[in-house]
């Protein structure tokens, strides 16, 4: 499974790559910002996107609607500080799939992970 | 002039081989008066084939004749075709191989030349071309002047016998099948996959590696390295000089290494004696008469019943025998058992970054502590330093349980090599140090054998006497010091109590 990383934290990625190794998925690709992402979505075609919301150039929200324009189906997972509700419901009106927020313990995210593809395998 | 008169003052001789006509005119006749009629009626008179080219042979017997009118003239009138003789067949090794070809290398090199490194061998490896067997050339027979065959001698074929340590491809292409001496006489090529050298490794031979195994006939001298990549087996004396072996070394005299000469041996080590060596023995060291002044590690167990033990230092990983230990002037000499060189430096580094990991995980929990309780109000650098933290200590938890596991297991294996024992049959002498584990004592009184000394379950240097089945502290004859250079394994053993490794468990 390929899966692309979006944050403008290296550490974060770090974190991200890490708990997804442990999970068993090794096919990674990074992106550092909105614009990064779109430049690298159709090259490499990632079955699962985890994003984060605030980001230079084009914010996480704004690469969500523009990757949707083209692709449906793809799950997306947003990674964020944004904790307000409003917030929550903006993106998942943008279509995103799931939600985490900042700070997160690597068992949530790998839960939410785990969720999310069972979720969409389902369906 | 007449016809007959023209023809006194032509001569046609023929050489030797029959290969060349050569037609000679006397001075005083004109050019005008030849012809390629005339000389070919000569040549045919003298049983001489007229060539094909006979018109511009007399056209430029002409024109040198009317050049000289004066001079005898001669010129090649006629020729007939060599034979071709066929050229044996050979095989030709490859140049990198030539004796030839190595010494010009050395000459060109000559003022950094190791002259140590000339060898005298030509080692192959399993795979590497040899040279190229060139196949014999057809012959053909010549013609001479006179229409007469000349006959080419035939060529033979390469007479020399590859065996089947060599490969002969279709092109005539030779490639090594195994590792060894390459041996090229007049008619037979193969690969040794012993090296005999008959003489000492000295200069006449040079140093020696070779990929198998090893026979050195005589001694090996000072300065010089043998390796062989099995065993090795040297019959007479081994000066200051280098010797190893994957496999085992068998020294059928000995060693006298000046405190220079070294041992390595992957396998066993046997030796009537070894005098001031560093010697290191992977599997078991069977020394029959004197280990003297060496640095010696064995990976096994030492079998020396009737070998005495004289000065130097002598690590043992699991124990065994000798037959005396130390000499009469207290020399000073340190046996130390279930000495482990690879376990030591396991357990050092577990040492150096336990305290290191401990002390980040420490810091890294207090940190998120204080992002804690400030959870409502963080900033979204502060959530991302809090996951980061998060992270952190999730991975120094892990790495915590597995340098516990480690140092767990490198405790015990600690206690295994501990129960190393060390018969001696004749006598301890004052000045041996033994040490086992982290006990040390300096022998101060004579030791009457035969005697077995041992660390015993309280953790005690001890010496039993098999005849009276008599435990005594080694205290009695010995002073105890503190054994210094070796890892404590209690020490080890309480940097498991640190609460983090309980509050980890418990987190796993």
């Amino acid at each position: 499974m390929k899966i692309l990383l979006v944050d403008d934290s290296k550490t974060m990625r770090n974190i991200q790559k890490s708990v997804l190794s442990q999970l068993g998925y090794s096919e990674l690709e990074e992106a550092c910002d909105g614009q990064d992402a779109l430049s690298k979505v159709k090259a490499f075609d990632p079955d699962l996107l985890l994003v984060d919301w605030n980001m230079p150039n084009m914010d996480g929200l704004s690469f969500v609607k523009a990757y949707r324009q083209d692709d449906k189906t793809t799950p997306i997972i947003m990674v964020t500080t944004e904790a307000e509700k409003s917030r929550v419901i903006e993106a998942i009106k943008a279509g995103v799939n799931n939600y985490v927020v900042k700070p997160f313990t690597p068992d949530l995210l790998s839960q939410r992970i785990q969720e999310t593809l069972e979720k969409c395998a389902a369906a | 002039m007449r016809t007959d008169e023209l023809e006194k003052l032509i001569r046609i001789s023929v050489c030797a081989d029959g290969l060349t006509a050569t037609l000679t005119v006397q001075a005083g006749v004109d050019p005008e008066e030849l012809s390629a009629d005339l000389v070919g009626a000569i040549l045919e008179g003298r049983g001489v084939r007229i060539p094909a080219e006979i018109n511009p042979r007399v056209d430029e017997l002409k024109r040198r004749i009317a050049e000289a009118p004066e001079e005898e003239i001669d010129i090649i009138i006629a020729e007939g075709i060599a034979p071709v003789h066929g050229k044996d067949g050979r095989f030709d090794l490859d140049p990198e191989l030539c004796d030839d070809e190595q010494a010009k290398k050395r000459e060109e090199s000559e003022a950094d030349a190791d002259h140590y490194g000339r060898s005298a061998f030509l080692v192959v490896e399993e795979g590497q071309r040899i040279g190229k067997v060139v196949p014999h050339s057809d012959a053909e027979d010549g013609v001479d002047v006179r229409g007469k065959t000349i006959k080419a001698t035939p060529a033979r074929p390469c007479k020399v016998k590859f065996d089947e340590s060599l490969d002969v491809d279709e092109d005539g292409t030779v490639t090594a099948l195994r590792n060894g001496r390459l041996e090229v006489a007049a008619e037979r090529v193969r690969i040794q996959p012993v090296l005999v050298v008959p003489e000492s490794v000295d200069f006449s031979s040079g140093n020696v590696d070779f990929p198998e195994d090893v026979l050195v006939q005589k001694g090996v001298r000072d300065c010089f390295t043998v390796h062989a990549g099995g065993s090795l087996e040297i019959v007479e004396l081994v000066e200051a000089a280098t010797v190893s072996a994957n496999g085992s070394i068998l020294l059928r005299r000995g060693m006298a290494g000046r405190g220079k000469g070294e041992i390595s041996a992957g396998g066993d080590l046997e030796a009537k004696y070894l005098d001031a060596v560093n010697v290191t023995v992977q599997n078991d060291l069977r020394v029959q008469r004197e280990l003297t002044n060496c640095t010696t590690y064995v990976g096994r167990c030492m079998h020396a019943q009737s070998c005495s033990v004289v000065g130097g230092k002598l690590d043992i990983r699991f124990g065994g025998q000798a037959r005396m230990l130390g000499g009469e002037a207290e020399t000073e000499t340190l046996i130390r058992l279930g000495v482990d060189p690879k376990l030591d430096e396991q357990a050092r580094e577990l040492e150096e970054i336990l305290p290191v990991a401990l002390n980040r995980l420490n810091q890294a929990t207090v940190e998120l502590d204080q992002l804690k309780k400030m959870a409502a109000k963080l900033t979204p650098t502060q959530a991302e330093s809090m996951t980061s933290l998060q992270f952190e200590i999730m991975t120094g938890q892990t790495r915590l349980s597995a340098i516990h596991a480690a140092i767990q297991q490198i405790s015990e294996a600690y206690k295994r090599l501990s129960k190393a024992t060390l018969s001696v049959d004749k006598n301890i002498m004052p000045g041996v140090t033994i040490v086992i584990g982290n006990k040390s004592a300096v022998v101060r009184e004579p030791i009457r054998g035969p005697v077995e000394v041992s660390l015993d379950e309280s953790g005690t240097l001890v010496m039993k006497q098999p005849s009276s089945d008599s435990v005594i502290p080694l205290s009695t004859k010995a002073k105890l010091v503190p054994a210094s250079g070796v890892v404590d394994v209690a020490e080890l053993e309480r940097l498991l109590d640190n609460p983090l490794f309980n509050e980890v468990r418990a987190a796993a």
